[in-house]
């Protein structure tokens, strides 16, 4: 059995999906990794990863656990500068530019590259000061229309317009994230990053989630982390198969992933055998 | 409703297997109507065009595995991606036999046996097969089950022509003319096949079309 | 019956074991009520001596908390060693918190978890348990013979702020790491500077436990006689003008009194301890009650 490219797709679809649409826009980079090594003392968590990640598009990275998915998310918007025994080798460049130059100032990166986390974690302050905290940190001040606006695109507005005011921690789990999302996304940001923001979370308000990724995307670069292999095929246009020692083993449009891995290693870990 | 991508791909699914299904259908009428009139130009056409046919079941078939390696669809979802799987099978397998039949209407040389009415086979399966379609479209079990039954009225005429076909040859004596005779003969019982044929696979679109909506599997097979 | 559950869940006696149980209860329940205890007995010993002083010596409660003191029994009042003790317990609020949570600030959030920083920890939670008078030993060496300062409030303030500082910096810290690592990972990714992370979310989600400590903390030095006594607050019979004035405090005052020879003076003493007791019981309460109020967020 073959898959045809989808440039010699014959099919009539009149349905315009998503991630047709997508698959069809050619791959222009916005984060590269270049023979990047991390070290957390002696003990090397990633291995000589070259990637490049595509702009406005969902990339995932799966992979076992301890295999390194969660240092390579951290190492992007270099929130690893807070353990102090983390060391890099390598170049990892945001547009272009190394991320661990001199002149690159960690905090000015956050700012154009945000993390959402496992765990939801909110503030405790209002929901409208959680939103508003990224813009407030930058010397801006956030507007109402602001507020809306992350929280539209968070998929939380109808939800929580009438209660701006009360704290963010009396949502639900799934609002929780919705609105870490939202904080996330007021100050703008060019990239996402997701570190398995599902896993904590109800299978309904996972989907929910996963349902708002599809919508982001078309904004924003999403990379998301996950241990869930069936979200990293429902959902991510680009899969990362990273192996335990830190290895980046295969990195390819999603269909071929999962349809026809071109590492052994990555078939048996897809198909359960080990991992 | 959630997951709305995954829900426009099984839409787009579902589109494009009545795509396909219009595309074969238009090839068969096309070769029905090269057949009554003898029309090398359209027989070409379909005969050419089989590999329009053939390329658009390897899309919809990748579609498909697209579908079930990504999505990961069960229960409703899952009898939709398979059976329409087994359903775009069945229609390459009819743009085949407008294939044949396109070859008949280029082989043959006089009209032979104007008492069967082999247009009238041909438009019986073809509309066996669109009104299939039809209920597949609708998720329409009565139908599908009607159209099902209605084989059987399919299967009498090709068998009550087949019978006058080789009656006749048995009957007659030819003399000289037998060697062309007999050439006509078989291909017109051929045709005939075929057009049964065409009957059986409406059949299968309708038996996995029932599966699909209820999960009863009576009429396969 | 029993041999079906004997079947079922072996043939086991379990009388035993439950026994224990309840003796193994009973033991740490009385260990609990032996505080109690004492602390009723104590109480009760206070509490006749004040209802005695009300009624056999006819101490008019409205006088006492109004008067100043005096040398005569029957004028004696405890007006000025309530406002010495509140000017006192507002300077040392003065000198201790800032630094106090100042440095606890820089202990949980910036000091790297090194040797040094265990030392000095460790050197913390110790002073915390030092002797008061030691406090009150060091304020004399220093400020009163040191400086040549007299015995007024500022120097009881610092002594008593000597001695609160490490309980409010341990209490501080335990606030601070009580606000979880999340939240702070969430501001940094948020693109927040260390600082603006420390202003805008970690010490306001402190600041409840941070108040706790600190209000606790001050609850115990309005109590505290010994280092008062090192540093001279004894002899002043009236209000103290502001802390650069003489002044003798609620403990001091009650030591002077219960001092005294005459009976009377004894039982204004025991009055004294009432109102100093209930005082600190409102700043328990206080304390408490803030800590339920805010203990259900983070």
């Amino acid at each position: 059995m073959s898959t045809q490219n989808t440039d010699e797709r014959l099919i009539s679809t009149e349905v315009q999906t998503g991630e047709n649409a997508r698959a069809n826009l050619p791959d222009e980079p916005v984060l590269a990794a270049r023979g990047l090594d991390v070290y957390y003392g002696d003990d090397r968590a990633l291995d000589d990863i070259t990637i490049e990640i595509p702009k406005n598009k969902v990339t995932a990275i799966i992979g076992p656990s301890g295999c390194g998915k969660s240092t390579f998310l951290r190492s992007i918007n270099r929130m690893n500068d807070q353990i102090s025994v983390c060391r890099i080798d390598g170049e990892l460049t945001f547009r272009g530019k190394n991320v661990y130059d001199d002149d690159v100032d960690p905090v000015a990166l956050r700012r154009k590259i945000g993390q959402v986390f496992q765990k939801p974690n909110p503030f405790p302050k209002s929901i409208r000061e959680n939103v508003t905290y990224g813009l407030e940190v930058q010397g801006k001040s956030a507007t109402d229309e602001d507020v809306e606006r992350a929280l539209r695109g968070a998929a939380l507005w109808d939800e929580v317009k009438d209660q701006l005011d009360s704290s963010g921690l009396e949502l639900s789990g799934g609002q929780q994230q919705r609105l870490c999302i939202a904080r996330a996304i007021a100050p703008d940001p060019e990239v996402i990053l997701m570190d398995e923001p599902t896993s904590a979370l109800d299978p309904v308000a996972a989907s929910k989630i996963e349902d708002l990724i599809d919508e982001l995307v078309d904004e924003y670069t999403v990379v998301i982390v996950t241990h869930n292999m069936q979200q990293a095929a429902r959902i991510s246009d680009k899969t990362a198969v990273f192996l335990t020692g830190g290895e980046l083993v295969e990195f390819d449009d999603t269909a071929t992933v999962f349809e026809n891995p071109a590492d052994g290693r990555v078939e048996d870990y897809i198909t359960g055998k080990f991992g | 409703m959630p997951r709305t991508e995954y829900q426009l791909q099984l839409k787009a699914l579902k589109s494009d297997v009545l795509g396909m299904s219009e595309l074969v259908l238009e090839r068969y009428e096309t070769a029905l109507t090269a057949l009554e009139d003898k029309d090398a130009e359209l027989a070409h056409d379909v005969i050419d065009g089989d590999d329009e046919v053939n390329g658009r079941y390897l899309s919809l078939e990748s579609e498909c595995i697209d579908l079930l390696a990504l999505q990961q669809p069960v229960a409703g979802d899952l009898r939709l991606v398979a059976s329409s799987f087994k359903i775009i099978t069945d229609l390459e397998r009819v743009g085949d036999l407008a294939v044949n039949l396109s070859e008949y209407a280029l082989a043959a040389e006089r009209e032979r046996y104007p008492e069967i009415d082999v247009m009238r086979i041909g438009r019986e399966a073809g509309w066996m097969l669109e009104e299939a379609m039809d209920a597949y479209a609708t998720d329409d079990v009565d139908r599908a089950r009607e159209i099902a039954a209605s084989d059987d009225r399919l299967d009498e005429l090709c068998a009550d022509a087949s019978e006058v076909i080789v009656y006749d040859l048995l009957r007659t004596d030819y003399g000289d003319d037998i060697e062309t005779v007999v050439d006509d003969v078989s291909r017109l019982l051929l045709t005939v096949r075929d057009l049964e044929r065409v009957g059986d696979h409406a059949v299968n679109v309708c038996a996995r079309t029932v599966y699909m909506v209820e999960n009863d599997d009576e009429l396969i097979y | 019956m029993s041999t079906q559950t004997d079947e079922l869940f072996g043939d086991v006696d379990l009388g035993w074991e439950h026994l224990k149980n309840r003796l193994f209860l009973g033991l740490i329940f009385a260990a609990s009520m032996f505080g109690v205890v004492m602390l009723a007995l104590l109480l009760l010993d206070i509490l006749t001596d004040f209802y005695v002083g009300l009624t056999e010596f006819n101490i008019n409660l409205v006088d006492f908390l109004t008067r100043s003191g005096s040398r005569r029994e029957e004028l004696a009042g405890f007006q000025g060693a309530i406002i010495a003790s509140v000017m006192l317990v507002i300077v040392t609020a003065f000198l201790s918190f800032f630094i106090g949570v100042g440095s606890a600030i820089y202990l949980e959030e910036y000091a790297p978890k090194n040797r040094l920083t265990r030392l000095i920890e460790a050197n913390l939670a110790n002073l915390a348990g030092v002797p008061s008078i030691v406090y009150g030993l060091l304020a004399l060496a220093a400020f009163r013979n040191g400086i040549g300062l007299g015995p007024i409030v500022l120097v009881g303030a610092i002594a008593l702020a000597l001695l609160v500082m490490p309980i409010i910096i341990v209490a501080s810290q335990e606030a601070l790491r009580a606000v979880p690592d999340g939240v702070r990972n969430g501001s940094y990714a948020t693109g927040a500077t260390k600082w603006q992370t420390i202003r805008r979310v970690v010490l306001p989600a402190a600041i409840p436990g941070i108040l706790t400590g600190t209000i606790l903390a001050l609850a115990r030095a309005i109590g505290e006689t010994a280092p008062l006594l090192m540093v001279g607050a004894l002899f002043v019979n009236r209000v103290p003008y502001g802390p650069f004035d003489r002044y003798s405090a609620m403990p001091t005052q009650i030591y002077a009194w219960a001092a005294e020879p005459s009976q009377h003076f004894i039982h204004l003493a025991a009055v004294g301890i009432v109102v100093l007791l209930t005082i600190m019981l409102c700043m328990n309460g206080v304390a408490i009650y803030l800590r339920n109020k805010y203990e259900t967020e983070v």
